[in-house]
């Protein structure tokens, strides 16, 4: 019986409001400053020239302004560097959603080839030269420096990540938005944009196909739903990507094809809404997404 | 040795019972253990199912309303994920038995993975399909200026099949051959709207059958099912399992049952034995505090009874001459008669103040009594003796009547005082019930004789145990022939005779050593007076006393040579029946060459038949009949036929009493051969050589 009616009352209430305002992910302190320095750290690669923190410029939308990141000898990477901001919230991370949770996404740069071309025992091994990190992870964990626990640092570092905005002051009755701010989710709503993009992260909860009413030409082969599941259906499909931040994360898509917001926002009511925005709307938009970009927590500015 | 052996099987099974119970409590926890992990088991399996049919209803939901949460859709799944993980971590799957399960749970992580893939792409594809809808539905608002009707109404009747399709889930309903062609006059927003129309149009025709693929392979996913069938399965092996554990639990259990059932036998046959024990200790206890024959209560059990009681008094009965009712009718016969009597007491004595009847001695019956007056006593010792007096006894057809005699006594010592006075009832015969007083002096006498025992034990303890020598003369040559010996006791310089100990001392052992003494003294006094005769005095019942004529002969055997001098007077010989006893007495006697004489002959009622039958050689004339001669003529005439009896029979005559001359010279008339007496010498603790008086 209670079952049911928490289900009626969530059916209510999330029937009623699609985006959810963010919260805080519980996280250790000590082990998020630890996975800081990591993040930042260069010498997580290979040839020392790349860190976490090379693709996914927290200070700046947590993503990588360039098309495609370069990472180890300066190898450029397949796909555009989603951001790490708020990432903790995506129900799947990578485009195409291979990597369960961040612990998983966090192992995939590190050891890809072409990014910072690392083993897990060479992470170790790098780790190990800090006297000043040895010292940190014996207090922190059991087992001292493991690869498993320099991922678990950086990931308590990203679960930190939190951006809240003023559309979230918003959601919470904190605060108005402006005319043209109102408008502008109006029309996110009318137009359906929020059938993908809606949940936590506006986004990051389900996959979508890029081009249902008309094909998205990119160059170049991505890594889609298809290389995972082999299913036609899954052909261009992504996950739907936050758009928390958006105002910092071009260039936009899988493919960084779109280099600015509006030329974006342009491309989905072409693609996918199977709607030609007006000059008007994209305006109202873009007003309307700008509210999302949020203020990263003291952790980053520490 | 029995008993060593039980306790070893005692100990063992006690040990035995302990492992039982701890493997009993270790196969109950490993039961215990196992049904916890099949909980845990079960649990995330539910969770599975759970989240499946929430699944639905989430589906459902976004399905219906233009307004969706993914994360919420999104949620379910990454928790009916989580389940499959914790199903796979549970502990009960790493037991051997239960890694059959594994492939229908790899089947269950393929499904719920498919659901996965397929819900998101509903997800997808639903989305999509709402926009256009909506888009679709705004169709009256964008064209309602349209003056083409035929196009308006065109419109409406594809949305219109849309919408059904959409509610009834049923592509049939969409129009698919739709004519939509733009005609010049339509303004620009006419012509932009259809444009687009078209599009999502299209778009719904070519992407709904595939999504309607996809939500019926949704709502035909197979994940509650499997998870049905992991469960009946898994149920199976842990049925299975219970079983096995139940088995091993039953049958420490029945071990278990089994040890304790010992041990209560165990104990059954302890008790058992215990009140056997007490039942033997009850019967002994019986045995030794009742008499045998009545089962009346016997001395001891009254020496037990009478200290509980505050005034106690007895009366203390006696069967008179009951020897003789043995002697006549045999000792059968006398038992029925106790049995009757002991039986007749218990019913006549219905007093209240009556604590028990006990059989005391043989033919002796005591009536214990607390607080009761003498009187009261007395009444009923009465009536106890007119009843049983009065009784005829029938035993083996012989009627027989007894009498009894009854003591009465509540002075200390109970029994001790009461038995003084059946004696002295017996001694005094002249009434059958006495009370017990004091002034009686019974209990006086009773401390005289123990204390006559006493100065007899001592007296041979100290060798005060001496003879005297009383001469005895030959009347025809003047001369000391020989002497009569004569106990005495020496005490402290005063000379006891014996007739203040003797009679005492009869009843007691120490009279055979008070004769044996006498013996020994007399062969000793013949060695150093070889010149004279001695004679001792012995009675009949000393005759008839074997151990002690045996010490007699063997001293005389051992002194051959004086036994020759040492004579034999007999005393009491009356009440004699066994003549030939006597008769081999006095031949072994002479055999020594000793001489016999009958002593006090001519008082009481001597028996001339011994003399027919025995060869007496001497007869010593009673002192009675001697010391009256003189005056009595009556005696003197006695003295006569006694001396002719004696001459004629060729006996020696010797006159005892012998205390003036004056006798002595009727004696020498009559031709007397030895003369003893005052006269002559009292007896002295020394043989008298010579004698100071003429005759």
């Amino acid at each position: 019986m209670r079952f049911f009616i928490f289900m009626f009352l969530s059916v209510m209430l999330f029937g009623i409001e699609p985006i959810t305002p963010l919260h805080k992910v519980p996280y250790n302190e000590e082990k998020a400053l630890l996975g800081k320095q990591l993040f930042f750290d260069v010498s997580l690669s290979r040839d020392n020239s790349v860190g976490c923190v090379s693709c996914h410029d927290i200070y700046n939308g947590g993503a990588d302004p360039r098309v495609v990141s370069v990472g180890y000898g300066g190898r450029k990477g397949n796909i555009q560097s989603p951001t790490v901001l708020n990432a903790v919230f995506n129900f799947r991370q990578f485009w195409n959603g291979r990597a369960k949770d961040l612990y998983e996404q966090a192992q995939g740069p590190l050891l890809n080839p072409v990014e910072h071309n690392m083993t897990p025992e060479l992470v170790v091994l790098r780790v190990r030269e800090n006297k000043e990190y040895i010292k940190k992870f014996v207090q922190l964990y059991r087992d001292g420096v493991t690869f498993e626990n320099v991922i678990d640092a950086i990931v308590e570092f990203e679960k930190t990540l939190v951006t809240p905005s003023k559309f979230d002051a918003y959601l919470q009755g904190k605060t108005t938005l402006t005319k043209d701010e109102f408008k502008g989710y109006q029309l996110f709503k009318q137009l359906g944009c929020i059938s993908c993009h809606n949940g936590i992260n506006i986004g990051g909860n389900s996959f979508a196909k890029i081009g249902f009413f008309q094909n998205y030409h990119s160059k170049g082969k991505y890594p889609d739903r298809y290389a995972i599941t082999k299913n036609p259906i899954d052909k261009n499909v992504y996950k739907v990507p936050t758009l928390r931040n958006v105002e910092l994360t071009a260039p936009y898509f899988h493919n960084g094809g779109a280099k600015t917001l509006k030329e974006a926002i342009k491309v989905m009511g072409d693609c996918n809404l199977g709607v030609e925005l007006s000059d008007e709307q994209l305006d109202l938009l873009e007003v309307f997404l700008k509210t999302l970009t949020g203020k990263l927590p003291k952790i980053a500015y520490e | 040795m029995n008993k060593l052996r039980t306790n070893v099987i005692f100990v063992t099974v006690v040990v035995i019972g302990f492992i039982a119970l701890a493997s009993f409590y270790f196969f109950y926890n490993q039961q215990k253990r196992v049904s916890q992990e099949s909980k845990e088991f079960l649990v995330a399996l539910n969770k599975i199912k759970t989240e499946e049919s929430y699944l639905e209803l989430v589906i459902l939901k976004n399905y219906i309303y233009a307004y969706n949460n993914n994360d919420e859709i999104t949620g379910i799944l990454q928790d009916m994920q989580k389940g499959y993980s914790e199903l796979l971590s549970t502990k009960i799957l790493q037991r051997n038995r239960y890694k059959v399960l594994q492939t229908r749970i790899k089947t269950l992580s393929k499904e719920i993975e498919n659901l996965f893939l397929n819900t998101q792409r509903w997800i997808m594809l639903n989305a999509a399909m709402k926009n256009s809808l909506i888009f679709l539905a705004s169709y009256d608002n964008e064209l309602h200026g349209l003056k083409d009707k035929e196009l308006y109404f065109k419109v409406s009747k594809i949305v219109t099949s849309i919408i059904y399709a959409k509610r009834m889930s049923d592509f049939s309903y969409i129009q698919k051959n739709f004519d939509i062609k733009i005609k010049k006059d339509y303004t620009k927003e006419e012509k932009f709207f259809i444009k687009t129309f078209k599009k999502h149009v299209r778009f719904i025709i070519r992407v709904y059958p595939e999504f309607m693929q996809i939500d019926n392979a949704i709502r035909k996913n197979k994940v509650s099912q499997i998870v049905d069938k992991i469960k009946e399965h898994f149920t199976l092996l842990y049925i299975d399992d219970s079983d096995i554990l139940d088995m091993f639990v039953g049958i420490l259990f029945l071990v278990f049952i089994t040890i304790y059932v010992y041990l209560i036998v165990i104990l059954i046959r302890y008790v058992k034995e215990h009140k056997k024990l007490v039942e033997t200790t009850t019967s002994l206890k019986h045995s030794l505090l009742h008499d045998g024959l009545t089962d009346i209560k016997n001395r001891i059990a009254f020496d037990e009874d009478k200290k509980n009681l505050e005034k106690p008094s007895i009366i203390l009965l006696n069967i008179d001459r009951f020897k003789d009712i043995n002697d006549v009718y045999g000792s059968e016969v006398g038992d029925a008669i106790l049995k009757d009597v002991a039986r007749l007491l218990a019913i006549v004595c219905e007093d209240t103040h009556l604590e028990s009847v006990y059989r005391i001695g043989g033919d002796e019956f005591c009536l214990l009594f607390n607080d009761i007056s003498l009187n009261e006593l007395n009444a009923l010792a009465y009536k106890l003796l007119t009843m049983i007096n009065s009784q005829h006894f029938m035993i083996n057809n012989n009627e027989i009547n007894i009498s009894i005699t009854a003591a009465i006594n509540d002075t200390q010592p109970l029994l001790e005082n009461a038995d003084l006075v059946l004696k002295y009832i017996k001694k005094v015969r002249n009434r059958n019930i006495v009370t017990y007083d004091d002034s009686l002096g019974l209990q006086k006498k009773a401390q005289e004789n123990i204390e006559t025992i006493n100065l007899v034990k001592k007296a041979l303890k100290n060798d005060d145990v001496v003879i005297f020598f009383q001469p005895i003369m030959n009347l025809y040559t003047k001369t000391i022939e020989k002497f009569e010996v004569l106990v005495r006791i020496i005490d402290e310089g005063e000379v006891i005779p014996p007739l203040k100990f003797l009679d005492v001392a009869q009843k007691t052992s120490l009279y055979q050593q008070i004769t044996k003494t006498v013996i020994e003294k007399t062969i000793q006094a013949a060695i150093t007076y070889p010149q004279y005769r001695f004679s001792i005095n012995l009675a009949m019942t000393d005759i008839l006393n074997e151990p002690l004529m045996d010490e007699l002969f063997g001293l005389f055997e051992q002194n051959i040579a004086v036994a020759g001098k040492i004579d034999i007077e007999l005393l009491e010989t009356e009440g004699i029946e066994d003549m030939k006893l006597i008769k081999d007495f006095i031949d072994r006697i002479h055999s020594f060459g000793s001489l016999v004489l009958v002593d006090d002959f001519g008082s009481g009622y001597s028996n001339f038949a011994y003399f027919a039958e025995m060869e007496i050689d001497i007869i010593k004339i009673d002192g009675s009949i001697i010391n009256e001669i003189v005056t009595n003529k009556r005696k003197r005439h006695m003295l006569e036929s006694i001396v002719k009896f004696a001459k004629g029979m060729h006996l020696k005559i010797v006159a005892e009493f012998v205390d003036d001359i004056e006798i002595v010279k009727i004696l020498q008339e009559l031709d007397i051969d030895y003369i003893q007496g005052y006269l002559i010498s009292p007896p002295r603790p020394k043989p008298l050589e010579k004698v100071a008086i003429e005759i």
